[in-house]
């Protein structure tokens, strides 16, 4: 049974401009231990995804519609002090975009780790130090660091420290929204290990977030390319990668370049992604298609199974079976 | 010596300041009339600076020895109080013109032999040297001591041909930025020498500096920081022009502007000229700071990271528009990057640099595909591939990266390098081209690239 299934979300921001259509009709399940990477790129929605799926939104947004069920019970319908006490961090926690950034600089970092366990529930101090400890253990940084600065920190290491600080209350779902961005690819190597090693060893599901295809590639069971606010295909890694269904997640497979591979032309998705306020009608991806038909501008295609678990949202993808190696 | 100019300055002051003391108690030995004050005032403008240019001629000295056994450690200090009191009497005429005799030795130092460079050599760097010192607190000032220096860059020699495009790859701390900046004559450096066009300079003018910046040209990293959110696009491509003055009126700006985006491929160019940046995305707004640097004809293009913070999707079009006006107009190009992928399909030659040092040089995808440095060798299998089939990301080298501040002494990679031997603590590898084109500062590269080519899964020399 799915540890979360989240069906048809939409969260709308409301802007002077007008309602932004962030997250607009998203499906997927989760299940224990396993690591669902959502890819994307920079608009796509998916950070937004992120602060809904723990229902920590900022005051002009809203969820239209959908629902999120956690251990049978819908999240978007939970009042806002059950989840507090019973789902956020104790249930899942997440590790923001950039929050290695977000460490307050004049207090000392065990006592930001240890202050996020008593907010949350009634540990005595010592106790909470003792865990802090264990927490920093985990994360592989010294426990006796844990009076220092953040500033003493280096970018790597505030990062672990921030993934400690999500998994101090022992959560089941652990969302990491670009967890490696702004890091140097040797630190991003630790990390993702790091991950890993955490998905093995605590028995964690993982939601990560990112716009890397290739840090994807290497973490997660499963997959979903976002585009626009929804999802254009999803399904297992391997196939998605192997033979993506999809246009989009071709080109941005073949926009990828690849470090084994020798000189290759460096390949680029033309355009940028539509409005989200007044989205177009049909497929939102159409202006970008090199396969766009009259179709796709006026009806929005639906997820179909292309193959056993390989779900794609396009009209064409029997025709184009854009995969396989070659670039 | 210094010691003794100083008290030797200020014995000098104190009598002048107690002569008139004296004076004014013995009124019968100076005469009433103007000569005796006069006299006086000139003292302060004579002696008490001849009291101090001796100071200063002690500091150049220090200066001079200090750059000949290069204690750069000391350098910065030295060199900002020699000037300060240099500076307090080239006012005066008379010891100013001493200074001048004592200044000029001090040129020699920093003054190079002419420059042999080859005609096909557009930026030479030679034996580079930045560094910075570490600001220090009022306590760490008092307990005296060395002031402690950041090694941004500790010595680095390399050369980018005519129409070449080079990589600098490195992480944090590697100097990397340092040199974009040093180049662009925008730090001074330490010591060595850039040569640009055959030029050194650090001995050009500042007008011959002015000159030589429309020739060479920076984009940065930053597309929503780096263009002004209230100019148009017109106005941020052509205010090069304007600023050095290369055109004479609006029409003939318009024109080399319009020509600038549509080597960027922002066509039609008329569309995009009252446009502001935040109508345009990040893409093109990387665009139009290439524009902006294409428009003054500039024979080097010194570019930071300048797609790492756009979308994938959307970064092979800038490269790709930076790679065109190579092959059109022969511009070259030195790319500041993290992302070796990248460097492997967009560069030509690449370097590698570590804590300040360049650790491997050589074609692109040779260094990228068969590295010799354990280094490279590291960041290459960290670098994931977008396949869940392919290999695994590994963590060859063990720990974080050192501070610049103290690096760790000969090889600086020595203690993270899995290949580490006892020599490698003792002797700094030097650089030394190790095959045709291909150069390493490491005593066992050769061991360290059969280890890597035959267990490293994933390389183009197994079969990926």
């Amino acid at each position: 049974m799915a540890l979360l299934k989240v069906e048809d979300l939409r969260m709308y921001y409301n802007t002077t401009a007008g309602e932004v259509k962030a997250v607009d009709g998203i499906n997927f399940e989760l299940n224990e231990k396993e690591v669902l990477g959502i890819v994307g790129e920079s608009g796509c929605g998916k950070s937004s995804l992120a602060s809904t799926l723990i229902r920590l939104l900022p005051t002009n947004a809203r969820i239209a519609s959908g629902k999120i069920v956690l251990e049978g019970k819908d999240l978007v319908t939970m009042p806002d002090a059950e989840i507090r006490r019973t789902v956020r961090w104790t249930k899942i926690s997440v590790v923001p975009q950039g929050a290695m950034n977000s460490l307050n600089p004049v207090f000392r970092v065990g006592d930001q780790i240890a202050e996020s366990i008593t907010s949350h529930i009634g540990m005595e101090a010592s106790e909470a130090k003792a865990r802090t400890r264990e927490l920093l253990t985990l994360v592989g940084i010294d426990p006796s660091r844990a009076r220092h600065y953040p500033h003493e920190f280096s970018g790597g290491m505030k990062q672990r420290a921030m993934i400690a600080m999500a998994l101090s209350l022992s959560p089941k779902i652990l969302i990491a929204d670009e967890p490696t961005t702004a890091l140097d690819v040797i630190v991003q190597a630790g990390i993702v290990e790091l991950l890993l090693g955490i998905r093995r060893d605590l028995g964690l599901a993982i939601v990560l977030i990112s716009h890397d295809l290739a840090l994807v590639a290497q973490m997660s069971d499963t997959v979903a390319v976002m585009y626009a606010g929804k999802i254009v295909e999803q399904g297992e890694s391997k196939r998605v990668y192997l033979t993506p269904f999809h246009p989009y997640t071709a080109g941005l497979r073949r926009a990828f370049a690849d470090i084994r591979k020798p000189k290759q032309p460096l390949v680029s998705i033309p355009g940028f992604p539509p409005d989200l306020i007044e989205p177009p009608p049909g497929c939102r991806f159409t202006a970008r298609c090199p396969y766009a038909k009259e179709i796709c501008r006026a009806e929005d295609p639906a997820l179909v199974e292309a193959e056993p678990g390989h779900l794609v949202a396009c009209h064409f993808w029997k025709e184009i079976r854009a995969g396989g190696e070659s670039t | 010596m210094l010691f003794i100019a100083y008290v030797f300055a200020l014995l000098t002051i104190a009598f002048w300041l107690i002569l008139p003391l004296v004076w004014l108690n013995n009124p019968n030995t100076v005469s009433s009339s103007v000569l005796g004050p006069l006299v006086y005032a000139s003292g302060w403008f004579l002696l008490i600076p001849a009291a101090f240019s001796l100071a200063a001629m002690v500091h150049t000295n220090r200066l001079r020895r200090a750059l000949r056994n290069k204690e750069i450690g000391a350098l910065r200090e030295l060199n900002s109080l020699a000037w300060g009191i240099l500076s307090f009497f080239l006012a005066n005429p008379i010891t100013g013109a001493l200074l001048i005799i004592a200044r000029r030795p001090l040129a020699q130092v920093t003054a190079s032999e002419s420059s042999g460079i080859a005609e096909d050599r557009i930026l030479v760097v030679d034996h580079l040297i930045k560094f910075f010192p570490v600001r220090r607190s009022f306590s760490q000032v008092m307990r005296g001591g060395q002031t402690a220096v950041v090694h941004a860059i500790d010595d680095i020699s390399f050369e980018i041909r005519r129409g070449e495009v080079a990589g600098l790859a490195g992480e944090s701390g590697s100097g990397k930025t340092t040199v974009l900046r040093v180049a662009l004559g925008l730090l001074p450096l330490t010591s060595g020498h850039v040569y640009f066009n055959g030029k050194d300079i650090a001995k050009m003018t500042k007008k011959e500096l002015k000159r030589v910046r429309t020739k060479m040209q920076v984009v940065f990293q930053d597309p929503y920081e780096s263009v002004n959110p209230r100019m148009t696009v017109y106005d941020i491509v052509s205010e090069g022009l304007f600023v050095n003055n290369m055109v004479s009126s609006r029409a003939e700006a318009t024109e080399m502007v319009e020509k600038a985006l549509r080597d960027v491929q922002l066509t039609p160019p008329s569309e995009y000229l009252h446009r502001h940046p935040h109508e345009l995305s990040g893409g093109q707004r990387q665009r139009v700071a290439i524009a902006r640097a294409l428009v003054l004809g500039p024979d080097l293009i010194l570019a930071d990271e300048p797609v790492s913070m756009l979308d994938v999707s959307v970064r092979a079009e800038v490269m790709n528009v930076l790679l065109a006006v190579r092959q059109k107009q022969g511009i070259s190009v030195v790319m500041v990057t993290h992302d070796l992928a990248l460097s492997k399909d967009a560069v030509d030659e690449l370097a590698i640099m570590y804590l300040g040092k360049i650790v491997e040089q050589g074609p692109a995808q040779e260094v990228v595909a068969s590295p010799y440095h354990p280094y490279t060798q590291a960041l290459v299998a960290a670098v994931p591939v977008p396949d869940p089939t392919g290999r695994r990301i590994q963590i060859l080298a063990k720990g974080e990266i050192p501070t610049n501040i103290a690096p760790p002494p000969a090889c600086r990679f020595h203690p993270r390098c899995p290949l580490a031997k006892p020599i490698c603590s003792q002797t700094e590898p030097l650089m030394v081209e190790v095959t045709p084109g291909r150069q390493v500062a490491c005593h066992f590269w050769k061991e360290a690239n059969e280890w890597f080519t035959k267990s490293f899964q994933g390389t183009p020399a197994n079969g990926g």
